[in-house]
């Protein structure tokens, strides 16, 4: 019963100044563990988005009141969020097995002509010449 | 509208609020949307430029970068703490802490400029920038320093509309007393600031740290 009691005080209730200054200093210690990662030199694109991503869900949850407020806005956020996953997602799919223009050539080439030569030897310049 | 200052389709003060909060929520997820292309604007252009964003990147300002995040960080917990105080009804602290959130956005601003004037000061032109530098072709930095200026300008006008809606709430702040109406309007505000801070924490250490 007691830590019902402890709980509802520091949970249930108004949010506590204590967790506002406990998130800020989170969020303060992690951007400084992300800037000497980058001074020690292990840095590395992938963790410092997952500790941004930490930092932006600890300003979600505790300085927007995601935490406790109506769930409603909890599903419009992650609805939002999941879109911008699905976005960048495609766009990187994309960019990464479409072709690029090739000045040179004028035509559409894949990143990896060489790959691509091997997979399909009908489109390489030999041969199209020598079928001219 | 009646006496209360209530919508007659709303059943009470609470009501309206929570409606406006949801507003807010909608227009805040249209942001995330704009944002969210700008990064993944940001995500091509790296994959596809990798040496230039690198070689870019080193000429920003880690130090002036850092202190403007810690600076964001501490206008977003001024700005919660704004929104504790108004729940408590004590409109001193409310305005300690708004005027504290607008003295931060205020600073954040003018390290900004600082790094802007910098920047463009180093390039003979806006549109050319670092063209005086003999890089190899396939470094050179101009893309990051367009989409630099791209994703932090749409920030700084951002920060600019934050400062200039707390101005209004404090404004508003000095006529009225604190009552449920001025706390939506404190926390709808304050929602717009988070959301600032939030994209501040995904930019910095994209454009500073690569």
């Amino acid at each position: 019963m007691k830590f019902f009691k402890i709980y509802k005080k520091f949970f249930l209730n108004i949010r506590p100044i204590q967790v506002f200054l406990i998130g800020f200093c989170i969020l303060v210690s992690l951007t400084f563990v992300t800037i000497n990662m980058y001074i020690l030199k292990y840095n590395s694109i992938y963790f410092a988005l997952l500790i941004a991503s930490t930092k932006a869900l600890i300003v979600l949850l505790i300085f927007m009141g995601l935490w406790k407020d109506n769930k409603m806005h909890l599903l419009n956020i992650l609805l939002a969020l999941f879109f911008i996953v699905l976005l960048i997602f495609f766009c990187m799919l994309d960019e990464n097995t479409r072709t690029y223009i090739s000045w040179e050539k004028e035509n559409f080439l894949p990143q990896k002509e060489e790959l691509f030569y091997k997979k399909f030897p009908m489109y390489s310049n030999d041969n199209i010449n020598k079928n001219e | 509208m009646n006496i209360n200052g209530v919508h007659n389709h709303f059943r009470s003060d609470a009501h309206q609020v929570s409606a406006k909060k949801f507003g807010m929520w909608i227009f805040l997820i249209t942001e995330v949307i704009l944002f969210g292309a700008l990064f993944a604007a940001y995500a091509i252009m790296r994959s596809l430029h990798f040496d230039a964003f690198r070689t870019g990147s080193k000429f920003l300002n880690l130090k002036l970068g850092a202190l403007n995040t810690l600076i964001l960080l501490m206008s977003s917990l001024t700005a919660a703490l704004a929104v504790y105080y108004a729940e408590r009804g004590s409109k001193k602290l409310v305005v300690a802490n708004l005027l504290s959130t607008i003295f931060c956005g205020i600073i954040f601003l003018i390290i900004k400029s600082f790094e802007y004037y910098e920047k463009i000061k180093n390039s003979s032109h806006v549109n050319n920038l670092f063209a005086g530098f003999d890089f190899p072709s396939t470094a050179n930095p101009q893309i990051f320093f367009k989409m630099y200026f791209l994703l932090t300008g749409f920030h700084f006008i951002h920060v600019m509309i934050g400062i200039f809606v707390f101005s209004l709430v404090l404004f508003k702040l000095k006529f009225k007393k604190l009552n449920e109406q001025c706390h939506g309007l404190i926390e709808i505000c304050a929602l717009y600031w988070h959301l600032i801070d939030i994209i501040w924490i995904f930019m910095f250490p994209l454009l500073y740290l690569i």
